[in-house]
């Protein structure tokens, strides 16, 4: 999977702006940064990078080979 | 892979543990769930939507400004910083939020002109060779006029000399400096125009709906610039899923002309993680600054070319014991790589180059290569952009360099949203795309703040509005339908692969553009949304749509091959018929209207200069098809 876990979140929102496909969402209950829309991850790395205690997990397996590999 | 899609029961928005989202539940909607429940085993040919909810009595936020700015990358930025520093009031949207969307975040090539040690002709010369002799010349002389300004602006701002992500904070901190107000998060939908016809303003909806409803956004202003980036068919290997075509598709219902589709970007992927789109970007966090492309354009490199998808419809090579379609096992060319290298050392050291700070680095990342970046990414394979066209080619239309849609009045587009052919039909290798994006966004608003000194304002009907606000939230009322996700499946099939798009053929194309039509006329308007996400979603399946019938129908119409249009059945230039951009309009019976927009003669290549000379890079079937005489 692309995004698969936020884990140390210290809620400052950094990722879910970062984030330019709405994947992940503030939960107003805990005050933390959630996964919403994992199907909606594109990989970008973008939430990886903004996160400023490196809480999240990204695995780069998302595989549409057959849709690319024109093959 | 993604899952393939069935009739099912159409799920909300997911939520964390133990919680439930304010907008998602009622108790009519737990009532439909039951009801659902029991009939999904008879497997219905659309699926019911368990998240309709009327949206009649959802929260409005209104606005009212003199310049709207739609999108808050290179081009946004510099057109909001400039129409405030010309007094206008400016408000910015964006659907994600400052320097993060599209892609500004990973742009970091640049290629700024220097006329100190650049010589003006050979630039123009390689870039049309290129660009295969469609590129705008007088856009291309407005580059090299002010894309050294750029650098400097950046580099006043500190943003010259920082990694992408660090760089959207900068533009925040000057967006903020230069009283820009800025609203986040939003989808942008439609465009509005006042009594007399004029674009005044835009409305759209926040998506965010886990702790509040969406609500209806609407901006009156007195000029709109679309500043939308481009788009793709949120294909893999690219970071650019969160841009879906809204610009054109906005401009384009509001009365624009639309250029530059039949021409593509056709950047690669690796195929053991097709979709680690960071892995193809490591460089973007490589340098310490902007990295900056030092020496002129090479000549007939080509860029980004067809090659992948040629070598993909190649028998033998497809389907061989190498690898796979459009991947490549050619060894990269050594002698050329090192002659451009010497080149490149011949520059450096002169001009800006040599100032402090600004120099080529290309060390590591500090924090290592992304996970899974490594030797077991594969080979590299095509189609990773399907759906995005040339950087800076493909767009609203404008006919006079001030950025404004030809044909309608108060609407301005800049950078990637503007169809300038700033690079023709191929993109010429790097270092045009973000500069070009600012040089445009800072003279659409030069241009945008004296319309509106010049406009006296004119009311927005409140018809107009509530009409394009229904429009808007119609698939979150919608009881059943189609979502978003099957749809872009079906177009993402229809259009990814190499024998639609990239290797075109009249019949291939009257097919996929057949299964395009019917999508648009009888899916499009019954598609759902159970969520906020999910309504922006249909709005981008929709826009996505729009594209792929420009880019079938543009494809189809320019009957000869030129960069990275490649028609099987017209395998060669043919200056004497498409010396031309194709422009889109929207005819008044809503049929999509096709026209020849002819250039300049001086722009044509010399006539007294060899064929292969004035196109380096040949077609197969080129020649043979030359000698009939058929090709002009």
């Amino acid at each position: 999977m692309p995004i698969e876990r936020i884990h140390g979140c210290t809620g400052c929102e950094n990722c879910v702006k970062a984030c330019p496909t709405d994947v992940l969402r503030m939960d107003p209950d805990t005050g933390l940064a959630f996964i919403a829309h994992q199907e909606a991850c594109q990989i970008c790395h973008l939430c990886r990078l903004a996160c400023p205690v490196d809480a999240i997990t990204l695995t780069p397996d998302k595989s549409i080979l057959p849709l690319v590999s024109w093959a | 892979m993604r899952p393939v899609s069935q009739p099912k029961e159409h799920h909300m928005t997911r939520n964390p543990p133990g919680r439930t989202p304010f907008s998602t539940l009622s108790r009519r909607d737990l009532l439909t769930i039951g009801a659902v429940g029991a009939t999904a085993l008879a497997a219905p040919a659309v699926i019911r939507n368990l998240g309709a909810r009327p949206m009649g009595q959802s929260v409005k936020e209104s606005y009212d400004t003199d310049v709207l700015v739609i999108g808050s990358g290179f081009a946004g930025t510099f057109a909001a910083v400039e129409a405030s520093q010309k007094g206008q009031r400016v408000l910015m949207l964006d659907k994600g939020s400052v320097g993060w969307s599209g892609l500004s975040p990973w742009a970091s090539d640049s290629r700024p002109f220097d006329p100190a040690i650049y010589d003006r002709e050979e630039w123009m010369e390689n870039m049309s060779t290129n660009c295969e002799w469609i590129n705008d010349r007088g856009w291309f002389d407005i580059f090299m006029d002010e894309s050294l300004s750029i650098l400097d602006t950046l580099d006043a701002w500190g943003a010259s000399r920082c990694k992408p992500f660090e760089r959207s904070r900068v533009f925040r901190r000057v967006l903020e400096e230069n009283g820009v107000e800025i609203v986040e998060r939003v989808m942008v939908t439609s465009l509005l125009k006042d009594a007399a016809g004029r674009v005044a303003g835009a409305v759209g909806f926040t998506f965010d709906d886990t702790s509040q409803d969406c609500r209806a956004i609407t901006v009156t202003a007195k000029a709109t610039i679309l500043c939308t980036g481009a788009g793709a068919y949120k294909s893999p290997g690219f970071p650019n899923w969160g841009q879906t075509f809204d610009g054109d598709a906005m401009a384009y219902e509001a009365g624009a002309a639309i250029t530059g589709k039949e021409f593509h970007d056709t950047h690669g992927t690796f195929s053991n993680h097709s979709a680690a789109s960071y892995q193809n970007w490591n460089w973007a966090q490589e340098v310490t600054g902007a990295f900056i492309m030092v020496g002129a354009p090479d000549r007939a490199t080509g860029g980004l070319t067809i090659d992948a998808a040629l070598r993909a419809s190649a028998s033998g090579v497809a389907r061989g014991g190498g690898a796979p379609g459009g991947g490549t096992e050619m060894p990269p060319d050594m002698a050329a790589m090192a002659a451009a290298a010497e080149k490149n050392l011949a520059y450096k050291g002169k001009g800006f180059l040599a100032r402090e700070g600004l120099t080529l680095d290309f060390g590591l990342p500090p924090e290592g290569p992304p996970p899974g970046d490594g030797p077991n990414k594969g080979y590299q394979v095509g189609g990773a952009t399907a759906g995005m066209g040339v950087h800076k080619s493909e767009g609203v239309f404008c006919a006079d360099y001030t950025c404004k849609a030809d044909g309608v009045e108060g609407l301005y587009a800049a950078g990637d949203a503007l169809g300038s052919m700033l690079c023709g039909a191929s993109y010429p290798g790097r270092g045009f795309s973000s500069y070009g994006s600012a040089i445009q966004g800072r003279r659409a608003a030069r241009f945008a703040s004296e319309a509106v000194a010049a406009t006296s304002t004119s009311e927005v009907p409140q018809s107009e509005i509530d009409t394009k606000i229904a429009a808007m939230w119609a698939p979150r009322e919608r009881q059943q339908g189609y979502s978003p996700d099957w749809v872009t499946q079906v177009l993402q099939g229809t259009m990814t692969p190499f024998h639609i798009l990239y290797i075109k053929e009249e019949r291939r194309l009257a097919g996929a553009l057949s299964s395009i039509e019917y999508l648009r006329k009888h899916i499009v308007p019954n598609l759902i949304a159970s969520s906020g996400h999910e309504l922006r979603l249909a709005h981008e399946t929709a826009n996505m749509l729009l594209n792929a019938e420009m880019k079938l129908r543009a494809g189809l119409f320019r009957t000869e091959s030129r960069g990275t249009h490649f028609r099987e059945d017209y395998p060669a230039r043919n200056d004497d018929d498409w010396h031309c951009w194709v422009l889109m309009r929207r005819g008044t019976d809503g049929a999509m209207r096709m026209s020849k927009h002819m250039l300049p003669e001086a722009w044509k290549p010399d006539a007294s200069a060899s064929y292969r000379d004035t196109y380096p890079r040949s077609y197969p079937g080129e020649d043979a098809f030359r000698a009939t005489g058929q090709a002009g």
